[in-house]
Order: structure tokens, then C-alpha cells, then sequence
């Protein structure tokens, strides 16, 4: 049998898939009157369950598409080699605590949660 | 920008009756951002996502199951075909929802979409967001 000719990235139709960095878990608030504040947004690596503190600091952009998968890319801390950093201390530029290195990371998206109104966060 | 200037916060988005003003006043060495231009949000939405797969961490969730809803009548908006959440950490969660609009270039809440060159003609439009949801499984 004859094997079917594989896409080729950049033709009609196939598009190179992003270098997402993983899977992520999106916690969200629980409702608000009119709009809630982005500082109460949580994110978990969806492997481990563990929390992002890298990412809290700056953004997250949750992008859905109706003919494609839910990603985010996250604004997070970098390493030295331009990886975000998952843990750890943030690498600082010379002394200067106010250069550190962030990056925008695409992560799929594989929940999104909503708090408990009585659930507070933790700090 | 000095402690002993008056400022209006009249420009930044707040109603401030006639002849009142605003004194911001900089703690010590504090910047106070220029003021910008506020979005003008078309409304308040509730986006509900779909369950999780549950498979596997890395199984992904697909655009076309989340929905999008009009917070303040409880109607679904039918006509966003892509939705942009932004939450940063200081501002609001606002979602930038790509509609169908109108012929004034409205957003398009219902009727017939208007037909622009090859297809239908859209927009991105801001709106606030008030609610998340997961629907159930």
C-alpha cells in the first residue's frame, strides 16, 4: 500500500503547530457585578497541578478560536536562556531587580475552573 | 508633574460633576501613569467553557465549545466567531470579541449578517467580563 504523502508545513491548509510550553490550568473568580480583576486570575501547570507564581506578576491573553484549540500565552519570568521560569528566583540583569527577563509563552489550555465564592486564595 | 499642582480627572473615563475637582496628590518619589483613553466596551459579557476533557493534562479543549453570553440580559451572543481574553494582573478581564457587525459597523446582536466583498463583515469589539463558567459534563 502505498504511503500517503505527509503535509508539509506552509502549504495550503497546514500551518506549523506552536511551540506551546505545555498545559495549563486557568482558575478563574467567582462572579462579579460587572467585571472581575485580572489580579484574581490563577494559573496550574495541568501535569503537576502546581501553581505558576511566575506568572501573576504580568498577563495571560486566553485566545479561542471556534476552529481551533483554547491556548494562552502567558507573560512570564525567563531564564538566562530565554526559557520561563517555573520556580525558582527570577534571574536578575547585573544587580538591577527592575530588568528582569520575562517572555510571552503559548500554553494550551486543558481546564478552566471558577473559585468557590468562599474560597479565598492563597497567598 | 509636582505635589502642588491640581489635576482633573476628567479626561480618564470618570464623570466628574462641573466644578469639581480632583486633587491627586504623589506620595514621595510615586509616578502617577498618564491617563489613557478608555476602552469603549460594548457591554458585559459571562463566557462558559466547556468541561474538561480529563483524559490527560495535555488534552486540549476546543474553541467552538465555549459560548458567549450578554451578562446583563442573559442572551447568547451568537455572532462571535473569536474571542481574546485579557486578564492583566492590574487592569479588568476584558475579552476582545470578533462579531459580525452591522452595516454602521456595529456589533451584530441578531438579524441578517451584512455581506462585505468575499464574505461576511466583522469586528473586534471590547467588552468587559463578569462571569466564568464551566459547563458541566
Amino acid at each position: 500500500m502505498p504511503e500517503a504523502p505527509r503535509p508539509v508545513a506552509g502549504e495550503a491548509g497546514t500551518e506549523a503547530a506552536p511551540a506551546y510550553r505545555g498545559a495549563v490550568i486557568i482558575e478563574w473568580p467567582p462572579r462579579c457585578p460587572y467585571a472581575m480583576s485580572g489580579c484574581a486570575v490563577e494559573i496550574f501547570d495541568a501535569a503537576t497541578g502546581k501553581p505558576f507564581t511566575t506568572v501573576m506578576a504580568t498577563g495571560i491573553t486566553v485566545r479561542t478560536d471556534a476552529d481551533a484549540n483554547l491556548s494562552a500565552d502567558l507573560v512570564m519570568f525567563a531564564g538566562q536562556d530565554g526559557e520561563p521560569l517555573f520556580g525558582g528566583e527570577p534571574e536578575l540583569d547585573g544587580d538591577a531587580w527592575k530588568q528582569l527577563g520575562t517572555g510571552v509563552f503559548s500554553f494550551l489550555v486543558s481546564e478552566m475552573r471558577v473559585r468557590e465564592p468562599a474560597q479565598r486564595r492563597k497567598p | 508633574m509636582s505635589d502642588t499642582e491640581l489635576y482633573r480627572i476628567d479626561d480618564g473615563g470618570f464623570s466628574v460633576p462641573q466644578g469639581l475637582e480632583v486633587l491627586r496628590t504623589p506620595a514621595t518619589g510615586a509616578s502617577i501613569p498618564p491617563l489613557e483613553e478608555p476602552d469603549a466596551y460594548r457591554g458585559v459579557i459571562a463566557i462558559e467553557w466547556p468541561p474538561p476533557n480529563g483524559a490527560s493534562p495535555y488534552s486540549s479543549m476546543p474553541g467552538c465549545l465555549v459560548s458567549v453570553t450578554d451578562a446583563l440580559t442573559g442572551k447568547p451572543i451568537m455572532t462571535c466567531t473569536k474571542i481574546i481574553v485579557h486578564a492583566d494582573a492590574g487592569a479588568l478581564v476584558t475579552a476582545d470579541l470578533t462579531m459580525f457587525a452591522d452595516a454602521d459597523g456595529e456589533p451584530l446582536l441578531d438579524g441578517e449578517p451584512v455581506i462585505d466583498g468575499d464574505g461576511f463583515r466583522t469586528g473586534v469589539f471590547p467588552f468587559l467580563v463578569s462571569e466564568m463558567r464551566v459547563r458541566h459534563a
